[in-house]
């Protein structure tokens, strides 16, 4: 299960080290035999580590402490990957910062799959909902991973859209796998698995989400995947440092443009300024630019359109429309325009948008 | 000597005779009355004292003991105040006939010895009526409640001595008419479907809502018209029966919040109770277990405006109402059932703020609490709410533009028919409308073609929809078929029902 060195990766881990601490430890102590060399360096490590850690770690550098740790894991059925593994990720271990150890639940495969990271606001317009959801599962079904972080919003879309088709997704989650953040993502983390996904955290069993943590964590998305896809993102959205994360680790960004009167695409569009090339879209783009080709498109279905069925999608062309105006422009009223929008509905012709509005359904190829 | 005089106390809605028994003695001059009485009917004695004095009467200055038998049931209320008195004169040969033994006497005294009303005299009236009563003796202020009940004959009176003139046979008094029953169209509804421009989903759902007896929830921004929609709904619901607006009289006499100049329920009751309302308040009960908000909307609407401010906790006491359309209040000593069939007509924000999901406003809601705003509303009380939609600000023009909508009347003349459709299809199992279809119903009514299935599975794919979705669509299914005076359900019919579902659950 784990060798000598995970485990006593997994005990350097646990304690609540800065990475460039546990690093520099990892300076004066070998890897396979840490918990001895620490015993002997103990005077050089001191001045590294602060004294309640210190004197922590000097009670627990013994083994039971290790299987405790195992154990305690196993009861979340989190299984610690660490970069000794030959399952950790190879793209992850090249940036810098990689974590340790990385904490994971569910398929470990997809460490070292295609990947694509989809990042946005938390609260996203229908418009971001919607390319979200279209991109995710457009990207999925060609077979790229797509990673999140599980946060409401577009996290939320990406993770669910590619459960709905059937693809494996990887979110990346800012506190310990034993609790799930927020909470009301939970039943969705239980699903990412059950769907062959993956969940991951750099944090060990019990540690609590922080403010600092999203932040250290977005590296992690950007690091996992060939590149990093901004569907909406406002000014200040925490999208942005992903983004930015993405560059500094040399992968490529891609932005999907919004409307310049929407706040909550700001940061995209000024990110588009300042990098042109990351305009995107359509998912062909990214897929071209890692030399991928889509999926094979289902041929849409052909419908028989009754004479109001035309007469209603003439009237909502391609904007948003109100019942009332439809009814208006139509002249088709009451039961006869519901029992016929509903109709289309079902074929996937139009959708319903909340406050009764119609919309007919059309993305890019 | 023994004076006895039949009256009747009420236990929850239904009646049981009550025999005021007076036993005059020599002795010290005391007053005792017996027979579990409450703190109202002990006081009695100061009014029915006066009163007797004030009539001319001459009370006897003896020892009196009164019995309220049955001696084993708690009495409650003042509504014995004329029979202690009559029978107090009885005893004391003041009465000198033995016509009031004919009689059921209700009725609370005032101190100069007028006749007050009562509250609940007609479930007394009704239950009196089947237990083989006929002859009543009542206060003329309740007069209109006992005009419509036939086969009794009662005699209203409104002075203490008037009734004993009567009795003494010196008196002629005529029985109250006899009242024919109408329902009452007239002042139904504050609100008329002509006023509502455009809302052309909403109000079909409403029309359907009022003929199948469905529950129905009305999603959106604040200023968009839900509430004016709720008050259009009285106006649009079928015409009552005699039968309906007897039970509900029966509960607002209970309930003391009858129209005494009306004498009865003539249109369908609308109870709007503020979102501060207690449980008690909703479901009914209190020391005494009256009836709740929820008994008072019986055979009408309740409406819950802004139904996320309502505590939780009250809420979900109405999934079991919802279900069986009544409810049971227990207390230590007693456990009452009152009818609860309403449809309930509930709105809410689709958040805090009102906005989210808006095309032209911003929500500025954190999606936490969004999540914690819609979750007061529990899955298994959603489930009970058939028909769910979205309602949209209308737009300036709408509001202006000149139209000529349907008026309420044109929908309920619609309604009325479907109804009696419904009626008929169920004569035979005990249930009224589609909303209150068991699944059993569900197979043996609402069948569809193989057309409507593959439409109704496809749906059920492209949407998500639950299981008991399901159902749900088949029964708006059939209320729809009805209004189309459809004798099978076609698939026009299960699309429009499957429009009414507004998002089940709103993303975050």
């Amino acid at each position: 299960m784990y060798t000598r060195i995970d485990r006593n990766l997994i005990w350097l881990d646990s304690f609540n080290l800065s990475l460039k601490k546990k690093k520099q430890i990892l300076s004066v102590c070998s890897m396979e035999e840490l918990l001895t060399d620490f015993v002997a360096n103990q005077k050089q490590i001191e001045l590294i580590v602060e004294g309640p850690v210190f004197s922590d770690m000097q009670k627990d550098a013994n083994d039971l402490y290790i299987d405790k740790k195992i154990a305690e894991m196993e009861k979340f059925d989190v299984f610690a990957v660490t970069q000794e593994n030959p399952q950790y990720s190879e793209l992850l271990k090249n940036i810098d910062y990689a974590p340790l150890v990385l904490y994971t639940r569910g398929e470990l495969s997809l460490l070292n799959k295609k990947a694509i990271a989809i990042v946005g606001t938390r609260r996203p317009t229908r418009y971001g909902r919607e390319t979200a959801e279209f991109f995710s599962k457009k990207l999925a079904e060609a077979g790229l991973v797509t990673v999140s972080g599980l946060a409401f919003g577009i996290d939320t879309c990406v993770a669910q859209a590619t459960i709905d088709v059937n693809k494996p997704t990887i979110a990346v989650l800012g506190g310990g796998l034993d609790s799930i953040y927020p909470s009301q993502n939970t039943f969705l983390s239980q699903e990412i698995v059950d769907k062959g996904g993956l969940l991951i955290s750099e944090y060990p069993i019990g540690t609590r989400p922080a403010s600092y943590s999203f932040l250290e964590r977005n590296r992690i998305i950007s690091g996992l995947a060939l590149g990093t896809l901004v569907v909406e993102a406002g000014y200040m959205s925490g999208a942005l440092a992903t983004a930015n994360d993405a560059i500094d680790q040399g992968r490529e960004l891609f932005a999907i443009p919004g409307n310049i009167t929407s706040s909550a695409s700001e940061g995209c569009n000024k990110l588009i300024r300042n990098y042109p090339q990351i305009f995107t879209i359509s998912p062909t783009d990214i897929l071209e630019s890692f030399d991928m080709s889509s999926a094979v498109e289902e041929k849409a279905k052909a419908v028989q359109l009754s004479l109001e069925e035309t007469k209603i999608l003439d009237a909502i062309g391609d904007d948003e429309v109100f019942v009332d105006d439809i009814a208006d422009s139509t002249e088709i009223y009451g039961k006869t325009l519901l029992s016929a929008l509903s109709a289309l509905e079902i074929n996937g012709i139009i959708k319903k948008l909340p406050g009764n509005y119609y919309a007919k359904i059309s993305l890019p190829k | 000597m023994i004076g006895k005089v039949k009256s009747f106390a009420l236990s929850g809605l239904e009646g049981y005779p009550v025999e005021v028994e007076v036993d005059i003695d020599n002795g010290l001059p005391r007053y005792d009355l017996v027979g579990l009485p409450d703190t109202a009917i002990k006081e009695s004695k100061e009014r029915v004292e006066s009163a007797i004095k004030n009539s001319a009467f001459l009370f006897p200055c003896k020892r009196i003991t009164i019995n309220l038998a049955p001696a084993s049931e708690k009495k409650e209320g003042p509504s014995f105040d004329l029979a202690i008195a009559v029978s107090i004169l009885v005893s004391s040969n003041q009465i000198k006939t033995e016509k009031h033994k004919e009689f059921i006497i209700v009725g609370e005294l005032g101190l100069d010895g007028t006749i007050r009303p009562v509250v609940g005299l007609l479930p007394i009236l009704i239950s009196a009526k089947t237990m083989g009563y006929k002859n009543f003796i009542i206060p003329s202020e309740n007069a209109k409640e006992s005009s419509y009940i036939g086969g009794i004959t009662a005699f209203a009176f409104s002075k203490l001595c008037d009734v004993v003139e009567f009795l003494n046979n010196s008196l002629e008094v005529q029985p109250v008419q006899k009242n024919e029953w109408k329902p009452d169209n007239s002042c139904l509804a504050n609100e008329d479907f002509s006023r509502v421009k455009g809302q052309i989903i909403a109000k079909r759902a409403m029309e359907i809502a009022a003929c199948g007896g469905h529950n129905i929830l009305m999603v959106g921004p604040p200023g968009s018209g839900k509430t004016m929609l709720a008050k259009c709904m009285p106006g649009i619901l079928p015409d009552l029966t005699f039968e309906e607006a007897l039970e509900i009289t029966k509960i607002h006499s209970v309930a003391g919040v009858l129209d005494l100049k009306k004498g009865v329920v003539t249109s369908r009751p609308f109870r709007t109770p503020h979102h501060t309302a207690t449980t008690p308040a909703l479901t009914g009960g209190g020391v005494k277990a009256k009836p709740g908000e929820i008994s008072l909307a019986h055979n009408g609407v309740l409406f819950l405006d802004e139904m996320p401010e309502y505590n939780r906790q009250t809420l979900e006491t109405l999934r079991q109402p919802l279900e069986d359309g009544v409810i049971t209040i227990a207390r230590a000593n007693k456990s009452i059932t009152y009818p609860a069939n309403f449809i309930l007509v509930a709105s809410m924000n689709p958040c805090p703020c009102g906005n989210y999901g808006s095309r032209d406003l911003t929500c500025n809601c954190s999606p936490s609490a969004i999540h914690k705003y819609l979750s007061r509303l529990s899955g298994p009380l959603l489930d009970r709410i058939d028909l769910r939609i979205d309602v949209d600000r209308v737009k300036f023009y709408d509001l202006t533009a000149v139209s000529n909508e349907e008026s309420s009347a044109e929908v309920k003349e619609r309604v009325n028919r479907a109804r009696a459709i419904q009626l008929k299809r169920f004569a035979n199992d005990n249930i009224y409308c589609n909303a209150k279809m068991s699944s059993k119903h569900i197979a043996q009514y609402c069948k569809i073609s193989e057309e409507s299935k593959k439409v109704l599975q496809e749906a059920f794919e492209r949407f998500n929809m639950s299981a008991r979705g399901y159902n749900r669509i088949l029964k708006v299914a059939r209320t729809i078929a009805d209004l189309d005076g459809c004798e099978n359900i076609e698939t026009k019919h299960i699309t429009e029902a499957i429009g009414y579902r507004s998002i089940d659950k709103i993303q975050l």
